[in-house]
């Protein structure tokens, strides 16, 4: 704990020392035109009798993107793009009760098909007439919406009794109008692209594979009428690399490789990279040929990002408050919660005060960090999407939840917003897990076949790589939508190894976690001493899509966790089901050559 | 201005360069032979074999650009290459792509899923391996189809077309030069922001757009009859668009759109900035104009608004496999060597034809997406049906392809329209059709006829389960008096059902009209062109066009000032 907090400390420093090279953005053309709209709004937006807005949010994403894909070294997407989007939010009613939080079933108002309707295109240009007059009329529309919605809520609340909680949290205004100082830009990731896509020339047993590099430059302006104004950038580069193939028998192989920074610069060198895909690339051939099993429940040990992987697919999206919005039917609000379970699991808001990790594990979220040990952590920020300024937040505490992500729309045991709004909802910024008693790789592996030999089973599990990303959790969300569960939910592994008692470690294929829950992490046994980062897009939660009821940002979250490896006292692992498809009945046409 | 210089060069050095490049083997051509061949022969080891198999790759480079009332909101520059395979199991009497009757609507949904993105460089290894990838992919699954299709057939009625399908075309040599491309865009953002500032200084018009579209695309083609065709065509489209509300809310669009296979094919400055400030005068003067009542009786449609309505309520009937599949309404089915419309129009689709009088027709191509030679088609002569616009699923009566299979990249081929020419043997002046109009209203009795002058596009049911109605959508109406006078009104959409409209067709003007579109249906998105003489219809109906339910903002628009 205490060498993570002066480590915060220290690089706060750092970029406490970059702000004097920013420029002051008063001759920021669109935060201009935004400003002047957004006064004359607060100032005459009224329509006959009806209330006038007590909140107002004004903000434009300008995003500057360039995706790049290639394959066996030749190019297959290159394609910039420049977007600017505005999204305007408008409350009417009071703090205690407006007209968000609120979904119609019977006109489908509010929610997800709000959010839609509030975001709209801007001019490229920076054309003050025409940035405000888009203002202007998304204002328009958003005001009009607003009404309509607080009438039918104030109709459905006189119907039922209680709503304690209040609809919109007041937080302190935060005035950030530094111009940013813009990112190093793309870089050569053409080049990048074909140069580690073309490593798989030379493997012609891997039937598919691809190399796909983001860049994108996410500059918001904000400006709300209680004063808050700011200004940000948030440039993203992300690396991904995989590929697929088959086994004679038709399991399929797949793994790939991602990589999150700001730059180019926060990338492993590209010498690194190559060497890296060229090892995963050997590995899928080993793969091909290698070994299954059955079954094995006992021990199992997450080493490297593995740990990251499990931690942000399964227990870090509990980690957020989210609102049940109300409704005009109360049928919908039962369905949701049970939905809400669901769809990725529910959020811990019924655990505070009780433990949800062992006692030797703590977790805090730092927005305020950039780097850990030279890597870039993906969650830093100032001020999140609702103005807020973001802070350090401990969420567990020696296994004990304390406290959960929450934007400005208050849950009932957290009134106050942790500046955690980061896009479309409540999302974690960098993730700390920290322990007191931290083991070393060796003795991590000591304890892990102690345990073994203990239940009397032949070798111990290792999981170096669990594959899938953000992508993984989305087709598992998509799998429980369509009602499926039991294999098709599980997690197929890329990489995984057994170990035996004299320290042989053998490659294994066709090996899925049976089953995983938030609880499984309380049978957490050990941690490793020496934390990796690990970053991933963070899945929204569809509750967070419901509850807003207004404008969002359109900014998909990206997460980093800072992890130790974790023993798991018992994790169940089954051999992958087909049907598998048929193997190719043409060898590759490069096997020939 | 030496754009047109810099262009002229460019080409010329394009053209020469590529005039070399010609006659030698073009690598991704090469490389698709090649695959297609090894492909085939291996999977012809298989059971079931495949008895037909063709790739068509697909290069478009585009460059969209588009500003609103003077300020830019688009730029964008992109390449994509698409892959469209034809793999068929089976014979040509029943294969995997029968139509499965009854079935799911999302048979092919998703097919794509999984399989990879061609490379964009003409890297033949890399584009062999994405080949070779769905073309299994492919396989698979065109054999479960067919199985899927042989249970079909067993378990439902007989169907009443028991042709089969597919039909043997002859193999193919044909090979352009890839075309010259080349837009400088900054010029054209500069344009496009001057084509739609006019709109802004105006509140009723509520939204604006100027837009260009640059386009080349390269279609090559292979299949396992030996067929190879490589064509590759620019397309430019510059539109303008415009709308305004009145004050009942009624939203009225405008629309101007220019097209060309070259770049100096489009107007000059000049010439659209005149046509932009008539669109102004024309919405100032519609927001001011009386709202049109439903009304029967007669009217004369303008040459543009004739050939949306040939396009809508006569060509989607003409398309092959619409006579086959027994979802259809199949209106002409067994009409052929009968009178279908008035003796004195012929009708024909000609794919061939680059352009008409002066203007470009977009529905030209050399060759269809199945490798078939474009060519003339007679549809209807002198009033009586003729043929079909036919692809290579063959229909009872009309066993092999006339060249009109179409798709836009991505989407399965069906017959479609091309260039579809109405001509009229005999012929009024504008005035003269007027005159009858008059008469006409007169003779019925009513107040007025109508005048439908521009349209901005229609469509129509072709399917059993709902009415066979069109919509053809005017955007400028007039009523016409007995004394003469015309009258700009608003608010109506043309409506009616196709057999009753043909045969209320009295005459035709010499006044000759393209409308050069694009055109929506089962394969996607595909340019064509419809031309027609104006004609004077006894009776049509015309019914209120929907209307936005929304109040005008609250507040005025911002005004301009504090702009430094």
């Amino acid at each position: 704990m205490n060498v993570t907090l002066r480590r915060v400390a220290l690089v706060w420093g750092v970029l406490g020392s970059l702000l004097p090279l920013t420029a002051p953005a008063q001759d920021d053309v669109a935060m201009r035109a935004m400003q002047d709209e957004l006064a004359r709004s607060v100032s005459q937006l009224q329509l006959q009798q009806m209330d006038k807005p007590y909140f107002l949010a004004y903000r434009m994403d300008e995003i500057n993107e360039t995706t790049v894909s290639a394959s066996l070294g030749s190019l297959t997407l290159s394609q910039p793009s420049r977007t600017r989007l505005i999204g305007v939010e408008v409350r009417v009613g009071d703090y205690a009760i407006d007209n968000s939080n609120y979904i119609s079933m019977g006109s489908l108002r509010g929610g997800m098909a709000g959010i839609l309707s509030s975001i709209s295109q801007a001019p490229l240009d920076d054309n003050y007439q025409q940035i405000r007059r888009q203002f202007w009329l998304a204002t328009d529309a958003q005001y009009k919406k607003a009404l309509e919605d607080l009438s039918a809520k104030r109709a459905a609340l006189n119907m039922r009794k209680g709503n304690e909680v209040p609809d919109f949290s007041k937080e302190s205004p935060v005035r950030d109008n530094e111009k940013p100082v813009s990112g190093a830009g793309p870089g050569d990731l053409e080049g990048l692209a074909r140069a580690l896509s073309a490593v798989f020339k030379s493997s012609p047993e891997i039937y598919t594979s691809s190399v796909d590099v983001v860049y994108r430059d996410f500059v918001t302006r904000y400006a709300n009428s209680e004063g808050s104004t700011f200004l940000r950038s948030q440039p993203i580069l992300k690396l991904q690399v995989t590929a697929q193939t088959q086994a004679n028998d038709g399991l399929p192989i797949a793994d790939s490789i991602e990589v999150f920074g700001r730059s180019m610069t926060d990338l492993p060198t590209r010498d690194q990279l190559v060497a890296q895909v060229g090892e995963m690339a050997a590995r899928i051939l080993k793969l091909r040929s290698a070994s299954s099993m059955e079954r094995y429940n006992g021990p199992v040990l997450f080493e490297g990002a593995a740990a990251g992987e499990m931690f942000s697919q399964e227990f870090a999206t509990g980690l957020m408050a989210v609102r049940t919005p109300m409704s005009d039917d109360s049928r919908f609000e039962l369905f949701f919660n049970q939905m809400m379970a669901q769809l990725g699991g529910g959020s811990f808001v019924d655990k505070l005060g009780g433990r949800v990790l062992p006692e030797f594990l703590s977790v805090t979220d730092n927005p305020l960090q950039a780097e850990y040990q030279g890597h870039a952590l993906m969650g830093a920020a100032k001020v999140d999407d609702d103005g807020v300024k973001t802070r350090n937040t401990v969420l567990i505490e020696h296994g004990v939840l304390k406290t959960l992500l929450t934007t400005r729309a208050p849950v009932r045991a957290i009134p106050q917003s942790t500046g955690s709004r980061r896009g479309w909802g409540p999302a974690p910024s960098n993730l700390f897990v920290t322990s007191d008693k931290g083991l070393s790789p060796d003795e991590l592996r000591k304890e892990l076949l102690r345990r073994v030999k203990e239940r009397g089973l032949d070798y111990g599990i290792v999981v170096r790589r669990v594959g899938g990303g953000s992508a993984a959790s989305f087709m598992k969300m998509a799998a429980r939508m369509a009602g499926q569960s039991g294999a098709n939910t599980s997690n197929s592994i890329s990489e995984v190894y057994k170990l035996y008692p004299d320290g042989r470690e053998e490659l294994v294929r066709g090996v899925e976690i049976a089953e995983m829950t938030p609880a499984t992490f309380k049978d957490v046994v050990a941690v490793g001493a020496a934390p990796v980062v690990y970053s991933d897009e963070f899945v929204p939660r569809i509750g967070a899509l419901f509850s807003l009821g207004v404008s969002a940002s359109s900014n998909v979250p990206v997460v980093s966790c800072v992890i130790p490896a974790m023993l798991f006292e018992e994790v169940s692992l089954v051999k992958s089901q087909g049907p598998f498809p048929n193997p190719p009945i043409s060898p590759s046409p490069l096997a020939k050559q | 201005m030496n754009l047109p210089g810099k262009i002229l060069i460019i080409s010329l050095w394009l053209s020469s360069a590529l005039g070399l490049s010609a006659q030698q083997a073009d690598p991704v051509l090469s490389a698709m032979k090649g695959e297609l061949n090894r492909s085939f022969q291996n999977l012809k080891k298989a059971t079931p074999p495949p008895y037909f198999l063709s790739y068509q790759l697909t290069d478009n480079r585009a460059v969209v650009i588009t500003a609103s009332f003077g300020a830019l909101t688009g730029s964008t520059e992109g390449k994509t290459r698409l892959l469209d395979v034809d793999l068929r199991v089976g014979d040509y009497k029943l294969d995997n792509t029968h139509p499965i009757r009854e079935g799911s609507a999302f048979g092919a949904f998703g097919e794509r899923m999984g399989e990879p993105r061609m490379p964009l460089d003409d890297a033949p290894d890399a584009l062999s391996v994405a080949l070779w990838q769905v073309t299994e992919n492919r396989y698979r699954r065109a054999v479960e189809q067919l199985e899927h299709v042989k249970a079909n057939v067993q378990v439902k009625v007989e169907q009443e077309d028991r042709s089969g399908d597919f039909s043997a075309a002859g193999v193919e040599n044909y090979r352009e030069p890839i075309a010259p491309f080349f837009i400088d865009s900054k010029i054209w953002e500069e344009k496009v922001r001057k084509f739609s500032q006019p709109f802004a200084e105006h509140k009723e018009i509520i939204e604006s757009s100027a837009q260009i579209d640059a386009e080349i695309e390269t279609r090559r083609y292979v299949n396992s009859d030996g067929s190879q065709v490589l064509m590759s065509s620019p397309f430019y489209r510059l539109s303008i668009s415009a709308t305004a509300k009145a004050d009942d809310g009624m939203e009225l669009p405008l629309h101007q759109t220019y097209m060309s296979f070259r770049l100096d094919g489009l107007p000059g400055d000049a010439a659209v900035q005149k046509d932009v400030d008539r669109m102004v005068q024309t919405l100032l003067a519609l927001v001011r104009a009386p709202v049109a009542e439903p009304f029967t009786g007669p009217a004369i449609l303008s040459g543009r608004a004739s050939s949306v309505f040939f396009h809508e309520i006569f060509g989607h009937r003409i398309e092959g496999q619409r006579q086959k599949n027994e979802d259809e309404a199949q209106t002409f089915k067994k009409k052929v060597n009968q009178a279908v419309l008035p003796d004195f129009i012929s009708v024909y689709s000609d794919p061939t034809l680059h352009q008409l009088g002066e203007t470009e027709l977009v529905g030209y191509y050399p060759y269809d997406d199945e490798g078939v030679r474009a060519r003339r088609v007679m549809i209807v002569e002198r009033g009586v049906l003729k043929n079909f616009l036919m692809s290579r699923t063959p229909i009872e009566g009309f066993s092999s392809s006339n060249g009109h299979g179409r798709r836009q990249q991505g989407y399965k081929v069906v017959a479609r329209q091309s260039n579809l020419v109405v001509e009229s043997s005999k012929h009024v002046s504008r005035a003269e059709l007027k005159r009858m109009l008059i008469e006409q209203v007169k003779a019925a009795n009513k107040p007025y006829g109508l005048l439908f002058d521009d349209i901005e596009g229609g469509f129509t049911f072709t399917q059993r389960v709902i009415p066979n109605a069109f919509n053809v959508r005017p955007t400028v109406v007039y009523r016409i008096y007995p004394d003469g006078r015309e009258e700009l009104v608003r608010g109506v959409d043309l409506i009616g059902t196709p057999l009753i409209a043909f045969s209320k067709i009295l005459a035709a003007d010499d006044d000759v009209a393209v409308f050069n579109g694009v055109c929506g249906a089962e394969s996607g998105w595909v340019p064509v062109s419809a031309s027609s003489p104006g004609l004077l219809i006894s009776q049509i109906e015309v019914q209120r066009k929907e209307k936005s339910q929304e109040r005008a903002p609250i507040l005025p628009p911002p005004a301009a000032v504090r702009e430094k």
